[in-house]
């Protein structure tokens, strides 16, 4: 089997967060990885069975040979991060460095780095044909640098599986990896309603780009956005049983148009109810309403239409000055702002002439009430 | 006239009072997290009940914070624990728990686990997936050890099996 199952994927995510009991670590993956990988002992000194233990002040983590006639050329890796301090998915200027000629957080990329001489190890011994590479929360972030990493090194065909990974890098890092591992061996996992996903905010994106994602409801479809939706357990519980066939759906670059007015002009925001499509739909309809806004001033936008924060700046500081806009822009921002106060539970005042800053504000606001969830959602997780 | 002070101190102390109290049992309910679910089970050597064995229950998280308590067999090799609950703030604000839990069986200088497994999570009946009680086990000694796989959750390892 060239592919490990959600059980599988799931299984092996999980029981990475054992390493740190060191008790018997082979009864903390399934049977389903036991029998097809070497996960019995560390490798001994100069021994040929056994997993490599990776262990850095940031990282965590085990890379293993497969075993049988089905595995034997696969080789496993999973990723776990640690120490790392909850800025990472909450700074929204995140620190950036340079991977493969890309932009991607530098906190990832320093717990990447911290564990590449135990990979360097681990290669120098075994030659596997495929990689399977594993992780959840930060150590799905991880995992996806050690995936192209491989890929660029020759070390064998990479597998990506993460569970409720954070973004990793900018587009072009995204499209660099969708060219490089292809969409079809990068298994992305997550909850709608998981904040962690959904930062660092754009211009960080996910891979496959385009391309697809694994998609599983915690709670129901459209649930408010919550932190219990980032557990593993909670993961592990919606993959059971599913293949990746029934999991599937495509992501695609923005949304249309009629995607965004639809929503603009719909009543569907529930007080208080701050779900997915608040936070996606209102970020692409700024870039919406800079587009109507654009075509009618001639306005030129800097720095592309996935930089939402200079989007924001852009459009904001265009009210301010006063340029001109049509009923129908300016219906579309009030709609807007009206809606991200809805969701966030705060009283909606008829707003008659909109400023800048009424559109920063709702903006800063919503963008709080992420962080504050992605930081509980993380808390006590990344602590050895 | 004098009273009214008096009636007035007297009726802020017992607001104070109410409000010291409510606030203490709300504190008591709020980090309240389940380290090991209600375990019950017969303890058998070669199929015959074994009594008066000593069984330990320890939990931890993280490796740190370490809850123990134990108890023992009846006439009839029966056990049983209540879910072992702690107060920890700490641990109830952790959004992924790893917790570490152990039946430890003791006979006659021999020691044996009987059940093993990590916890991901806070409430009670979690360990077999979410909201299945743990049924009743038997451990019989002369089993090997061995791990078990839990649909939707996290191996169990020991001699016990259900």
């Amino acid at each position: 089997m060239p592919t490990l199952t959600p059980d599988q994927a799931a299984s092996a995510a999980r029981g990475i967060y054992d390493i740190l009991t060191m008790h018997n670590l082979l009864a903390s993956f399934n049977s389903s990885l036991r029998d097809n990988f070497d996960l019995a002992k560390p490798l001994e000194f100069n021994g040929k069975s056994g997993f490599t233990l990776i262990q850095t002040t940031s990282g965590f983590g085990l890379a293993t040979m497969g075993k049988g006639v089905a595995y034997q050329h696969d080789a496993l890796i999973i990723i776990r991060g640690t120490s790392l301090s909850v800025d990472w998915v909450t700074d929204a200027h995140a620190g950036t460095a340079v991977f493969c000629g890309n932009i991607v957080h530098s906190g990832f990329y320093k717990v990447f780095r911290s564990i590449l001489p135990a990979l360097n190890q681990f290669f120098q011994v075994y030659h596997p044909l495929r990689v399977h590479v594993v992780g959840h929360s930060l150590g799905g972030a991880v995992a996806t640098l050690v995936a192209q990493w491989i890929k660029q090194n020759g070390k064998g065909e990479p597998h990506l599986y993460t569970f409720g990974s954070p973004r990793v890098g900018f587009p072009g890092f995204a499209h660099l990896c969708t060219a490089k591992l292809q969409s079809k061996n990068i298994y992305r996992v997550y909850h709608e309603n998981d904040p962690v996903p959904m930062v660092p905010i754009a211009p960080f994106v996910h891979l496959p780009l385009p391309g697809r994602a694994y998609r599983q409801f915690y709670q129901s479809a459209g649930s408010p956005i919550n932190p219990e939706a980032h557990k593993m357990v909670n993961y592990q519980e919606t993959v059971v049983g599913k293949t990746w066939a029934s999991m599937h759906r495509p992501i695609m670059i923005g949304l249309q148009d009629y995607a965004i007015e639809d929503w603009l002009l719909s009543s569907r925001t529930v007080a208080g109810h701050l779900a997915y499509d608040v936070l996606h739909y209102s970020r692409e309809s700024i870039s919406y309403i800079l587009r109507k806004y654009e075509l009618l001033e001639g306005m030129i936008i800097q720095g592309g239409i996935m930089n939402i924060s200079n989007n924001l700046d852009v459009l904001a500081t265009a009210i301010d000055a006063g340029k001109k806009m049509t009923e129908e822009v300016k219906s579309y921002v009030i709609r807007l702002i009206h809606k991200i106060h809805a969701a966030l539970g705060l009283a909606v005042n008829t707003v008659k002439d909109v400023t800048g800053d009424m559109l920063r504000w709702a903006m800063q606001r919503l963008e709080e009430a992420l962080f504050k969830m992605v930081r509980t959602a993380v808390r006590g997780s990344l602590s050895v | 006239m004098r009273k009214l002070p008096l009636i007035l101190v007297s009726s802020i102390l017992m607001v104070l009072a109410v409000v010291i109290v409510f606030k203490g049992n709300a504190d008591e309910n709020a980090y309240q997290v389940c380290l090991f679910s209600a375990i019950s089970g017969t303890v058998t050597l070669h199929g015959k009940p074994l009594s008066h064995v000593t069984i330990t229950r320890s939990a931890n998280y993280w490796n740190k914070d370490n809850h123990t308590d134990s108890t023992m067999t009846d006439a009839n090799g029966h056990f049983h624990f209540a879910a072992m609950m702690v107060n920890s703030r700490h641990i109830s604000r952790s959004m992924n728990p790893v917790i570490f839990e152990k039946l430890l069986i003791q006979t006659q200088g021999k020691e044996y686990v009987g059940w093993q497994t990590t916890r991901g999570d806070i409430q009670p009946n979690i360990e077999l997936g979410r909201n299945k009680p743990i049924p009743e086990l038997h451990c019989e000694l002369s089993n090997k050890s061995s791990i078990k796989d839990v649909e939707a959750g996290h191996p169990v390892s020991g001699v016990c099996s259900w």
